[in-house]
């Protein structure tokens, strides 16, 4: 099987071990030699090359692509099915494993609410942190109903925030915090769940790792944050049925200004 | 009170919240407040209040005896929340100044005649939002106000309670409601007094989720958009564990264009862990400020200078229009604009 990435930012494209650089993604999704694309970045044309991918009967996985594609991949992944999947970054932390593990052992009782806040600095895209706290969301609170979403430009130049307020099936509240405003050097994670019996609790700020020197310094992420070969193997490993689910949650925030909206697979 | 007067004479109505005990507590300490009488309307509930009370401080069965005598300057009320308007209306008319436990009504109407009796009567209604008064609250205000994390973007809050609301709390007809109307208010507060930014408008999902058993809400979430395009939220659930090792808290994160604050006002603990049967386990042994305490000094203060209480009967109104606007969003899954002060 032999992978492939397209990639819209140069600067993250470099850092792929077997980085070249093409022109033009024509070359690359009509090229018969990929079974599987990668697609990572805002750029409209690597939307419209997912498409073609698509259409020639690849497989493809994206990677945080910009929510306001959601509506247009969860069409795509209507008609193609399982060969559109999104590489979930929540389900393969390893914070959320744990976290996931600790429900299904059943002594949390019914859950009464998730939690999960997720600040990244300037430097980061906000889809990263929001579809990490979509995700897990989704993970931890299982599908979801109706959502409510209020994306801001607090720094005035593009959308920085998004507080998305979920009611899931099981009648539970979810809440998801994803901010790429925040002048921190680390992102900083934040997960909690409450259930009729107990609570579970993270703060990546809180975990011990940290160096102390003339700033602190908190290393939490890189000890957590899957190893990337990780999640990328394991995006195909398996089939993933909530790479839809997921996408249909984000859809349906992205259009949930005014009031909440139906998540509608 | 034209700040003639040395000592504020204090009267207490109604021990149905708590804090009528922490404020009991406080005002014994402080020099400045002389305890005069107690009233208890609920037969069950007088002999804690007698064990509270100093020796020589009556107890009354009635509200309105003690609203009758011209030894008492001013009254705390901490009665069920249905009761506030009527015996703070009562409390204004008979010319005292009113601290009234939060919220100040379970109704934007209550609340609007209140303060239209307040102004009427010429006297001081401040509702009880004693987190303003604590060093870390007054320290992140300065921090903002001096400018150090830049112009405020976002504020976040949360106020969440252990799972111990029992008798009117969770009683509708006692509550008006559960915990929206009981616990929004502080976070909301300090969001506006430190950002300086009144709500606009409110989204809030609510539910009976960690006690199911319970007829009023006790999980929820608001997502709130304050005048001039900053974005926050605020999580009021009484959802924590019996066995947490604190029984909830009181924090606020703000986003500036500069930097970030944060505090929590349950966060100066140290944490006790024992072994062996009676109260083994681990809690936390808090050493922070005592906000009753501070409330009650500032309450008393202001009224023996003879000016308005820092906390107003605005802001205890503003706290009531967001219940007001959160319980209806809940109940139309829509974002509902915050109503303005009437003249506004």
């Amino acid at each position: 099987m032999r992978r492939v990435w397209l990639i819209g930012d140069k600067r993250r494209a470099e850092r792929q071990a077997d980085y070249r650089e093409l022109t033009g993604f024509e070359v690359l999704v009509s090229g018969a030699d990929a079974d599987v694309l990668d697609v990572a970045g805002g750029e409209l044309r690597l939307l419209e090359a997912v498409a073609a991918a698509l259409a020639e009967g690849k497989t493809v996985v994206v990677h945080a692509p910009p929510v306001a594609w959601s509506q247009e991949l969860l069409s795509l992944h209507r008609e193609h099915g399982e060969r559109l999947r999104l590489a979930r970054p929540a389900r393969w932390d390893r914070r959320i494993e744990a976290l996931r593990a600790e429900l299904d052992a059943g002594e949390m009782g019914a859950t009464a609410a998730v939690r999960v806040i997720r600040l990244a600095s300037t430097e980061t895209s906000l889809a990263e942190p929001e579809w990490w706290t979509l995700d897990a969301l989704l993970v931890l609170g299982g599908a979801a109903g109706r959502v409510f979403c209020r994306r801001s430009d607090l720094r005035g130049e593009t959308d920085d925030q998004a507080l998305s307020v979920v009611r899931f099936e099981s009648g539970a509240i979810g809440y998801a915090e994803a901010s790429n405003a925040y002048p921190a050097a680390a992102t900083r994670t934040v997960v909690e769940l409450t259930g009729q019996s107990g609570m579970l609790e993270h703060d990546s700020l809180a975990a011990p790792n940290r160096i102390f020197g003339e700033r602190l310094e908190v290393l939490e992420e890189e000890y957590v944050v899957p190893p990337r070969q990780r999640m990328l193997a394991g995006v195909l490993a398996e089939p993933d049925p909530d790479s839809g689910t997921l996408l249909a949650l984000a859809a349906a925030a992205h259009r949930a200004t005014g009031g909440a909206v139906a998540v509608e697979l | 009170m034209n700040g003639c007067n040395e000592r504020l004479r204090l009267g207490a109505i109604s021990f149905d919240h708590p804090h009528q005990f922490g404020w009991f507590r406080a005002a014994r300490d402080l020099p400045m407040v002389e305890l005069v009488a107690a009233a208890e309307p609920v037969a069950e509930q007088r002999a804690a209040a007698r064990a509270a009370l100093p020796e020589g401080v009556s107890l009354l069965a009635d509200p309105a005896e003690l609203l009758a005598r011209d030894d008492i300057d001013a009254v705390t009320i901490c009665s069920a929340n249905v009761h506030h308007r009527g015996q703070a209306e009562a409390a204004l008319r008979a010319g005292k100044h009113v601290l009234l436990e939060k919220p100040i009504a379970t109704n934007l109407a209550d609340a609007t005649a209140l303060r239209a009796t307040a102004a009427a009567t010429g006297r001081h209604l401040a509702p009880a939002y004693p987190c303003r008064f604590d060093r870390r609250a007054v320290d992140a205000k300065r921090r903002v106000d001096d400018g150090q994390i830049g112009r405020v973007l976002a504020m976040h809050a949360t106020n969440h309670l252990q799972k111990t609301p029992e008798g009117w709390f969770v009683d509708p007809e006692r509550s008006g409601g559960g915990t929206i109307m009981d616990h929004i208010v502080h976070g909301i507060d300090l969001m506006r007094w430190i950002g300086g930014r009144e709500v606009a408008e409110i989204y809030a999902e609510m539910g009976t989720l960690a006690r199911p058993e319970l007829r009023v809400d006790d999980v929820a979430m608001l997502v709130i958009t304050f005048e001039g395009g900053v974005v926050g939220s605020c999580d009021p659930s009484w959802d924590r564990p019996l066995r947490s090792t604190g029984w909830g808290d009181v924090s606020l994160r703000i986003l500036g264009t500069e930097g970030a604050l944060e505090f929590d006002l349950t966060g100066q603990f140290l944490t006790r862990t024992l072994d062996g049967e009676a109260g083994a386990g681990v809690k936390n042994v808090q050493f922070g400020d005592n906000m009753n305490e501070l409330l009650m000094k500032e309450f008393a203060e202001a009224l023996l200078d003879g000016r308005p209480p820092a906390v107003t009967d605005v802001d205890g109104w503003c706290g009531v229009a967001c219940i007001e606007a959160a319980y209806e969003s809940a109940r139309s899954h829509r974002a509902v604009k915050v109503a303005g002060l009437p003249g506004d």
